[in-house]
């Protein structure tokens, strides 16, 4: 059921579909904001300009396009190959959740996974990653004590979904290493290097 | 460009607010922009400045200011009635005339929250993303936060007209808020008659930017686990310790707490002016009247304030 707000609407999609749907929503309407969640997307209007009528027909419109075609991947993703740096924190007890031997075998099986970006917050730039083949993959939890400060470009794991976070600042996520890339610079066009929808890999080093 | 205004006493939280960052919160950038939007464009007419033009916006504490060089300057929001230059009292909301070297001076509000300062002309802030914002939790935009001893350039073309706003636009926040909300996305019935109920809440000593702890009763605890999904300026979240939490304009863009009502639309620029300790209610609206009381905000405001936007 999609919520009907004031001058907003949240409609329920699965994770693979997200990216599609914000992609072909998009140009239908003078929208303000199109936000992926991780098992919705929000819609922002100005009440002023697009009655609410328009807007839940334009998302009508595009669910129907939508469950013609196909949930796999789409050949247009932008994909990234990040330079990684295993051995954070966390690492001994990541491994030992995977069952490898250490930081090194860690590093080799990061090596083949693939991630789709589920959506971008938080902070600016942060991605919110999900695993492409998450069964079988241990569900770890969050610290039971946050981090209070934890660096730009960290990378957190939970098994099936892991996460990059953007800026130095407290996180609660096991850390198993860093990235070298800038993910967020807001003097940049566009500033965040992440997107819904993105396939990414880590080249540990 | 040259350096206009110093700043003497800084107030709390103080920093320029010009555009907001508009259509990125899919890259995870808040609005951030002024928290009161209305009280900001009001200030900038006295001037004779756009609506969004950059402006110093600064809490509660007394905040002072000397002029480096001739200016004109407007007051709007919270405080505009105790506004001395000199240690002389000035007419509220009328455009002020400070020669080189006279002190600007905004004593502590009696009611509200947050004040306007501006400058004919705008002051300086570079532009990121095509706009002129502060986002402190981001470390970017604007100057950062001010401090005595800063000083702030002026740019463009300041206007001579001497200017006074009409007396149904010299707006005083007052020491009690009533703002409207719709039900939101996780909204239940007993939450819902919580929020609206007639004793209301008061504002937590924590509430800035990023949000507001509503105090009074807490809400009834989900079961339901939320999967992370958008926010906006304007959500009421019932999170784990049981106390609403109103988000603000530098609120992060993803939320994991359920979200059980949204300010409208139209009241949101007060979320601006709510000051700790102060009483709040909170009464219910349907989405549609919602949206029919926003239009009818806007196309008032217009008349006045051609290019006001109400986010």
């Amino acid at each position: 059921m999609i919520y009907t707000g004031e001058d907003n609407l949240l409609v329920p999609l699965e994770a693979t579909r997200i990216a599609r749907f914000a992609n072909a929503v998009r140009g239908r309407l003078d929208w303000q904001d199109i936000v992926p969640g991780l098992a919705d997307c929000a819609l922002r209007f100005d009440p002023d300009k697009v009655t609410v009528e328009e807007a839940l027909a334009a998302v009508q419109d595009v669910l129907a396009e939508l469950a013609d075609v196909s949930e796999t991947a789409s050949a247009l993703s932008t994909e990234h190959s990040l330079i990684a740096h295993i051995g954070g924190p966390d690492t001994a007890m990541v491994a030992e959740r995977l069952g490898l031997p250490g930081a090194a075998a860690l590093a080799d099986w990061i090596a083949r996974r693939t991630y789709r970006v589920a959506l971008v917050g938080f902070q600016p730039g942060f991605a919110y990653l999900d695993d492409l083949s998450p069964d079988g993959l241990p569900d770890i939890g969050r610290l039971e004590t946050p981090r209070q400060r934890v660096a730009a470009g960290s990378i957190g794991f939970l098994g099936g979904r892991a996460c990059l976070y953007s800026q130095d600042g407290p996180g609660g996520w096991p850390i198993v290493g860093r990235v070298e890339a800038r993910l967020f610079d807001p003097s940049d066009d566009p500033p965040a290097m992440l997107s819904t929808g993105d396939i990414l890999r880590f080249e540990p080093e | 460009m040259s350096a206009a205004l110093q700043i003497v006493e800084p107030g709390l939280l103080t920093q320029l607010q010009g555009t907001a960052y508009r259509g990125r919160r899919d890259a995870g950038i808040p609005l951030a922009g002024a928290s009161d939007p209305l009280a900001r464009a009001l200030a900038n007419w006295i001037v004779g400045n756009k609506a969004e033009a950059v402006a110093i916006e600064t809490s509660l504490a007394p905040f002072a200011a000397r002029a480096l060089r001739p200016l004109n300057i407007g007051v709007a929001g919270a405080g505009a009635e105790g506004v001395t230059v000199n240690g002389v009292s000035t007419e509220p909301h009328c455009t002020l005339y400070l020669h080189e070297g006279d002190l600007l001076r905004i004593a502590p509000p009696r009611g509200g929250c947050r004040t306007y300062v501006t400058m004919g002309g705008g002051f300086a802030c570079a532009e990121l993303m095509g706009a002129q914002s502060t986002y402190v939790p981001g470390g970017f935009g604007g100057v950062g936060l001010l401090k005595a001893g800063d000083r702030l350039d002026g740019m463009g073309e300041a206007s001579a007209e001497a200017r006074s706003l009409p007396p149904e636009l010299r707006l005083t926040p007052g020491e009690a808020h009533v703002l409207r909300i719709v039900p939101g996305p996780e909204f239940r019935s007993d939450s819902l008659d919580l929020l609206t109920r007639a004793s209301g809440w008061s504002v937590g000593r924590r509430a800035d930017r990023i949000g507001i702890v509503l105090e009074g009763e807490s809400l009834p605890l989900s079961d339901a686990n939320m999967l992370s999904s958008a926010v906006f300026p304007g959500t009421i979240q019932a999170p784990p310790g049981g106390q609403p939490f109103l988000l603000g304009p530098d609120a992060a863009t993803m939320g994991g707490y359920p979200r059980v009502a949204q300010i409208i639309r139209a009241d949101r620029h007060l979320i601006g002016q709510l000051r700790p300790g102060t009483r709040l209610r909170l009464v219910a609206a349907g989405p549609d009247e919602a949206r029919e009381i926003y239009k009818g905000k806007m196309r008032q405001l217009r008349r006045f304030l051609p290019d006001i936007i109400l986010d």
